[in-house]
């Protein structure tokens, strides 16, 4: 059942700016509660506002920025995207999912030196032949998204593209299903947390939790020092990011709850990266965060373990049903 | 001075304030204290007129343990300040242990950098912080240490507060500003605010090397008639300048404490006055004497 949801979220195309695909879907899946869509594009669901949960729907994509005279695109990112995992990827462009390879010139025209591309060097070939032609499929302004892949890769991982967040979004639909608070799924999380801090000044909550995926980076060779997280060791609570310090207190109840229950936990060993609790700290409400592992952050191939996920999932329901 | 080191003495790491919170509360007790979720000390001195505010950095950069080598070194990550800046620094932990902070030979990045406790890194965990430790030392006039500089304005803040004065005041002991998350949250929660000085630190560069010397350590206070985030208000602005205090004008690249409060709820009209420093923002500042005597003594003045 979890692992269906999952799916149909991660499928769902949800650039920042562009989430009513992955916001119909959710709002869909939830029958028993009020909810409504702000100004920001937020759905909220209305519940005890003791604590809002807060998870973002948006992923990181590209949107199109120009069409040259020989039919291909140029792009910008949405979000932060490392060019060096875009050469040669399969995106969808506009509603009506125009399908194109991002690309450049082939190895074999390659100077042995030549640098890491730039996005202004990388285009998307539709196939076209003319700008005209190009013009007549896509326009300045769409969004495209990754190629929509989910695949199980044996040992409980799971492969696919928006992992981040759409398993946050997917642990929190479960969640609100038992537990009557507040929740945010947010949006344009990605280009600067822009939903957040409207979601937590329309709730006002006396607390809240954001649910997120995180940096892991624990392939070869990496050593247990570069590596923030670790897939497979459990839900990972933040002390310090970016953009927020989350709450002692309530970092602390995480803790002890995780302790007492026999959840393996683990902390982000970091303070790079930011997330929704920094726009929501700023309107004043204590936060903390957990989040799962997720390798390949921000790239069109993300990786999860469900082991992580079903224990994060388990960590949050008895922090509901036994703190607040 | 005595006073300034007191406070240098007391634990005060970026989201870890506590410790210092509580001193600077016991020594503003006789004042309303009001509660702040995110940590800042908000004291309220009652008065006449409209509510001012003055706000302070109240915590430090510090580092945090990131991991736990076998062999019992730290790894970690640095708040507020840049990692390569603390490279041979010794290193106060929650503990009280000390360390080294160092790096791998020929490595630049921070993840190549460790704290050397000596020995197993036995008592600490990954969270825990350190901060630099180089105590306040003062020589000829000048007065040098890590965090000099805001060490100085927390004492001419504390001064001032303790001092006879007459106007309605709010005292704002920020905590989390050395990343820059410090909260606005409470505002909601006082009268309007009609006045806010920022008590900022500011470079001073009149020190060899530098081709244009702006700021100097010793020329007093530094009224910022703009920086990052206040474009100073001309009325307070005015007043300050009218004050019997040793001052300078300055134009800063760098962003106030208080901007946070300046943008928050409305808007508040705000000036910031700056301590210079030189060496401001590197492991070990140096502030003279004299600006911060001027420095309290233009918070007293302004809030008679």
């Amino acid at each position: 059942m979890e692992i269906q949801m999952l799916e149909k979220l991660c499928r769902s195309n949800g650039v920042s700016g562009n989430e009513g695909q992955v916001r119909t879907l959710i709002n869909n899946s939830i029958t028993n509660r009020k909810t409504h869509t702000d100004v920001m594009g937020n759905l909220l669901v209305e519940g005890d506002s003791r604590v809002m949960l807060a998870a973002h729907m948006d992923e990181v994509g590209l949107i199109i920025s120009r069409i040259e005279d020989n039919g291909f695109l140029r792009f910008k990112a949405v979000g932060g995207i490392d060019t060096g995992v875009l050469i040669g990827k399969k995106v969808f462009i506009g509603e009506n999912k125009i399908a194109g390879i991002i690309g450049i010139k082939a190895i074999h025209l390659q100077k042995k030196d030549e640098a890491a591309p730039e996005e202004k060097e990388l285009y998307i070939d539709i196939g076209a032949d003319s700008g005209e032609e190009a013009k007549a499929l896509a326009a300045l302004g769409d969004y495209a998204s990754f190629e929509p892949i989910f695949e199980d890769l044996g040992d409980g991982l799971i492969l696919s593209k928006a992992l981040d967040d759409r398993a946050g979004c997917a642990i929190t639909l479960s969640l609100i299903k038992k537990h009557n608070v507040c929740c945010a799924f947010t949006a344009q999380e990605e280009v600067g947390c822009r939903g957040a801090r409207a979601a937590a000044e329309f709730f006002r909550p006396k607390a809240a939790i954001v649910v997120e995926a995180t940096i892991c980076r624990d392939v070869y060779p990496a050593q247990p020092k570069d590596s923030p997280t670790r897939l497979g060791a459990g839900p990972v609570i933040t002390f310090m990011d970016g953009t927020s310090i989350p709450n002692r207190k309530l970092r602390a109840s995480l803790e002890d709850a995780a302790d007492k229950h026999g959840i393996a936990w683990q902390y982000k060993k970091t303070n790079m990266g930011g997330t929704d609790a920094g726009a929501i700290s700023a309107a004043g409400i204590p936060v903390a965060i957990v989040a799962l592992p997720c390798r390949f952050l921000h790239s069109p191939s993300t990786v999860i373990s469900m082991k992580d996920y079903e224990n994060t999932l388990k960590l949050l329901d008895i922090w509901l049903s036994e703190v607040i | 001075m005595k006073l300034l080191k007191e406070i240098a003495s007391k634990n005060a790491a970026v989201g870890r304030e506590e410790e210092l919170c509580e001193f600077l509360a016991a020594e503003l007790s006789e004042y309303e204290r009001i509660e702040d979720i995110h940590g800042s000390l908000i004291v309220h001195k009652r008065g006449e007129g409209e509510p001012v505010m003055v706000a302070v950095a109240m915590d430090t950069p510090a580092v945090f343990v990131t991991h736990i080598e076998e062999n019992g070194f730290l790894r970690f990550c640095a708040a507020g300040i840049d990692a390569k800046k603390l490279s041979g620094a010794r290193v106060k932990m929650a503990n009280g242990a000390a360390g080294i902070i160092a790096c791998e030979k020929g490595k630049e990045s921070i993840t190549d950098m460790f704290i050397d406790m000596g020995g197993s890194g036995r008592g600490l965990s990954t969270s825990d912080f350190g901060t630099p430790d180089i105590p306040l030392a003062e020589t000829e006039g000048f007065i040098s240490g890590f965090e000099a500089g805001s060490r100085a304005c927390l004492r001419a803040v504390l001064g001032a507060a303790l001092a006879k004065t007459g106007r309605d005041v709010y005292f704002v002991f920020a905590a989390k500003s050395a990343t820059k998350r410090q909260s606005p949250a409470f505002l909601e929660k006082l009268p309007k605010i009609s006045e806010l000085i920022s008590i900022d630190v500011s470079a001073a560069s009149d020190i060899p090397g530098e081709k244009n010397t702006i700021v100097k350590a010793g020329g007093g206070v530094c009224l910022r008639a703009m920086d990052k985030s206040i474009i100073a208000d001309r009325e307070i602005m005015n007043k300050l300048d009218a004050l019997p205090v040793k001052a300078q004008r300055e134009v800063s690249d760098r962003t106030a404490i208080a901007a946070p409060l300046h943008t928050a709820y409305g808007g508040v009209p705000a000036v910031s006055a700056a301590l210079p420093a030189r060496y401001c923002g590197e492991l070990c500042e140096m502030v003279c004497v004299e600006d911060i005597k001027e420095l309290e003594r233009l918070i007293t003045l302004y809030l008679q």
